[in-house]
């Protein structure tokens, strides 16, 4: 995958974690507030598998497109 | 810059304690302001390489006197908060303004501080936020959890505000929602508006009616669900443990789920904030080369550590004190987090290192962000080496207006937004939209007057409209995109075809 690519699909990977975010805010049924080990749903996703999931698609690309 | 400069014009004083103060109130948008704060410089990171499409030389005027614009206004937001935290631990503003403007001033003659600067100041808040935990003695889902649990957000018996009570920083209405006897520590007048404010889940029956009370040290007044107590600045009260704190979330589960989150009018702050957000961090977070593969780890991890730290000391904030917010700057009075966990001495000193680490922030910030404008003056790939010359006088004037700006009070966020909203719509979204250069410069034009426009406005637009006001981006930025475009197909690249 050239450099540009991986760019590309790491922007996509970080658009869709932002738009996970609504789905998980706004979304039908409110499905944010349910508690997963007495935490939100919502804070789960925006406090740690969000975060992990961008900052490890990110590291990826960069790492990839510094070895170009 | 390297990514790892780039970020630091983000991980900001001003950025921290945003988040940590949304969080502590239990804000609507408070997730998804974490969540972009955290996506926008990634988004940016991750941006191509490629140069901008050559501008006319008005059109790169614009775009230079945009950055500095929005430059000043992010500096000067951070600034503020200096001030406010200088207040809040017993100085003045201008105690911190005088001491750190000089610093931002001269953080361009010593370019490896944005560098060590921002890994030192995101280290030091992520120790403070992992003592704080130890002291709360929960991890921060646990205090989350118990928050959540709690039947309300009540004065606890050792707090400051009921045992010795404090005094206020600023005048402040607070609003009761049950009966509560408020005790005067220091002798003054004490207004009670009665009967204007419903009580939980009732109407407002009473019809307003004002009464002043002039009372002496130890005097106490009782309000009742509905009241509204007006305090002056410097008056010092107490208040009744075990009751709700005025101001705050009605219940651990309003804090952690507040009533209407999917509002239209919340579905619109935050697609402002996302449109803030990442177009302002597009504007300044602009690395210019590759990364190391040690650089590409470190990037990201200091921006997740920056935002997760933030996040957690808002939640250890409302577990321990949800009074903190009581007299004082809301966006700061997280900071006071250890003081009420550990207690005396040693909350004191765990204070002041995090307000030391806010001090390091800023120096990073300020060399990070004298670092973009030198490149968008032109002077790119020289940023290893210290600012010189006539560049160096301007950016200390720069500094010097941005702190002269901080002496007023103001909302540190605010600013923030003006600037990065500002860099958003007249700055990034007629990049984007790769028109003509003649078409960029109308979008620019057209963003940044609708931005002014709209922020100018904002106090007399309808209650509909409100998040419009305050993230004028929402609409300018889009705006300047389209204008931008127009002239996308009266330019089709012609090989040797004369440049105009």
């Amino acid at each position: 995958m050239s450099s540009g690519a991986a760019r590309r699909v790491g922007v996509l990977i970080l658009l869709v974690v932002l738009g996970g975010a609504f789905l998980f805010a706004f979304g039908p049924r409110a499905v944010g507030a349910v508690r997963l080990a007495g935490v939100s749903l919502l804070w789960w996703y925006a406090g740690l598998v969000g975060p992990v999931v961008a900052g490890g698609a990110t590291a990826l690309v960069l790492l990839l497109a510094g070895r170009r | 810059m390297t990514p790892l400069v780039a970020l630091a014009t983000w991980t900001s004083p001003v950025l921290f304690v945003a988040l940590a103060a949304r969080v502590f109130r239990g804000d609507p948008d408070a997730p998804l302001l974490v969540l972009t704060a955290l996506v926008a410089p990634l988004l940016a990171l991750l941006r191509s390489a490629e140069p901008a499409a050559p501008d006319e030389p008005w059109s790169a005027r614009l775009n230079v006197a945009v950055a500095v614009a929005a430059i000043g206004l992010v500096l000067a937001a951070n600034l503020t908060v200096l001030g406010d935290a200088a207040a809040l631990v017993g100085g003045r503003r201008w105690h911190a303004v005088v001491a750190v403007v000089p610093l931002a001033a001269a953080a361009p003659l010593l370019p490896a501080l944005a560098r060590w600067g921002a890994g030192l100041g995101v280290a030091s808040v992520l120790l403070a936020a992992l003592a704080v935990g130890a002291g709360v003695g929960a991890p921060p889902w646990t205090a989350w959890r118990e928050v959540a649990a709690r039947p309300a957000l009540a004065f606890d018996e050792r707090s400051a505000w009921v045992t010795e009570g404090r005094p206020l920083l600023a005048a402040t209405t607070l609003r009761f929602t049950e009966p509560h006897r408020i005790t005067a520590v220091s002798a003054g007048a004490y207004r009670v508006i009665e009967g204007d404010v419903a009580p939980e889940g009732g109407r407002a029956g009473r019809p307003p009616v004002v009464r002043e009370w002039r009372l002496a040290a130890g005097d106490s007044l009782a309000v009742r669900p509905g009241d509204r107590l007006v305090l002056e600045a410097g008056a010092r009260v107490r208040f009744e443990a075990g009751k709700r704190v005025p101001g705050t979330a009605i219940s651990g589960a309003v804090w952690a789920d507040p009533p209407g989150r999917a509002s239209a009018g919340n579905v619109l702050r935050a697609l402002g904030i996302v449109v803030t957000l990442v177009g302002g961090a597009a504007a300044l977070v602009r690395p210019h080369r590759p990364p190391t593969p040690g650089l590409a780890l470190v990037a990201p991890g200091l921006a997740i550590g920056f935002t997760l730290a933030a996040t957690t000391w808002g939640v250890y904030a409302v577990h321990a004190a949800p009074d903190l917010e009581l007299g004082g700057s809301r966006l700061v009075a997280t900071l006071l987090t250890p003081a009420a966990v550990v207690g005396p001495p040693w909350g004191r000193a765990l204070t002041f290192g995090v307000i030391g680490g806010h001090v390091l922030l800023l120096i990073a910030t300020a060399s990070a962000l004298s670092a973009r404008l030198r490149h968008l003056l032109g002077a790119a790939g020289d940023d290893q080496r210290p600012m010189s010359g006539l560049r160096a006088l301007g950016w200390g004037g720069l500094a010097l207006a941005a702190g002269t700006a901080a002496l007023w009070p103001a909302d540190g966020f605010t600013v923030l937004v003006v600037g990065l909203g500002l860099a958003a719509s007249a700055g990034v979204a007629p990049q984007l939209a790769r028109g003509s250069a003649r078409a960029r410069l109308a979008g620019a034009l057209v963003g940044g007057a609708a931005f002014t426009g709209l922020l100018v406005s904002a106090g007399h637009l309808p209650g509909w409209a409100e998040p419009f006001g305050a993230f004028p981006a929402l609409v300018a930025g889009p705006l300047a995109w389209l204008v931008a475009g127009r002239g996308r197909h009266q330019v089709a690249p012609v090989a040797g075809a004369p440049r105009r």
